[in-house]
């Protein structure tokens, strides 16, 4: 698990497929694979934004005794990515398999960017203009090397 | 990166924005949105060496609450790319198709590791 966090922290655009398959016959089935998606994405999210901004980065919380909820949704099913999905594979609903990763992700994506309904809008009234906003993220998707 | 450079031609031209969309990937290029040399020598710093000379540029061209939005969007993008390149998000062929020209000048299919998406 440790080793498949680094992977998507530091080197995503290595991953592929047969590697996604192997961790599921190697016991981290999809469901536990979407989570640690997840949870590994929102944290370089936010000690890139600290690390902007020139803050310190904040220490992970402590955990928290209990059993995991195991919640996933029963509808999601196999679509043309690597991982099931609810409704088909779009960006949205990448997580969807894990209904409270998914959310998480809106509401991040939401207070860092735009919310998945402002997408549409050129002009959203933000701090840069669409056109700024869109010329950062190319960019950092380029550095990513991230084709989507 | 094709989703967002996309993007970026769209809003430029529903905004009447100049843009030169070639500047996402090389760096001679002149972005020509306000701020944009900035706004990427922001991006480059941030994902590279860390200082702050970029961050100081930034402000002193497009203000302090640009800065943040920049650094929140940088952000964004570190998780949306994270989750479309672990879960295997293709890109579909209407937007292939939509945007071979965006690809080809920009040599973006370098990019494309989901060939075995399906």
């Amino acid at each position: 698990m440790a080793r498949a966090a680094w992977k998507v922290a530091a080197s995503p655009a290595s991953i592929r497929r047969h590697w996604v398959d192997a961790l599921a016959r190697d016991g981290l089935d999809p469901g536990r694979y979407v989570e640690l998606v997840g949870i590994v994405s929102r944290a370089v999210a936010i000690d890139t934004v600290l690390e902007a901004l020139g803050l310190e980065i904040e220490p992970l919380p402590q955990p928290v005794a209990g059993d995991p909820s195991e919640d996933v949704d029963q509808r999601a099913g196999k679509v043309k990515a690597w991982v099931p999905m609810v409704g088909g594979a779009s960006i949205t609903q990448a997580l969807s398999m894990v209904p409270a990763e998914n959310a998480k992700l809106e509401a991040l994506h939401g207070a860092l960017y735009l919310s998945f309904e402002e997408m549409a809008d050129p002009k959203p009234g933000k701090e840069l203009t669409r056109p700024q906003m869109e010329l950062v993220a190319a960019r950092t998707s380029a550095y990513n090397e991230c084709f989507y | 990166m094709l989703a967002h450079t996309g993007l970026l031609s769209w809003s430029a031209q529903q905004t009447d924005t100049p843009v030169d969309v070639r500047a996402v990937t090389d760096p001679d290029v002149d972005p020509l949105v306000p701020g944009g040399r900035e706004l990427l020598s922001f991006v480059d710093a941030t994902l590279t060496s860390g200082d702050q000379v970029a961050s100081r540029a930034l402000d002193a061209t497009l203000g302090a609450p640009a800065v943040v939005m920049a650094a929140t969007v940088i952000g964004n993008f570190q998780m949306m790319n994270r989750v479309a390149d672990a879960t295997g998000m293709p890109v579909g062929t209407g937007s292939r198709r939509r945007n071979a020209e965006l690809i080809e000048a920009l040599g973006l299919d370098r990019y494309d590791h989901l060939e075995d998406t399906g």
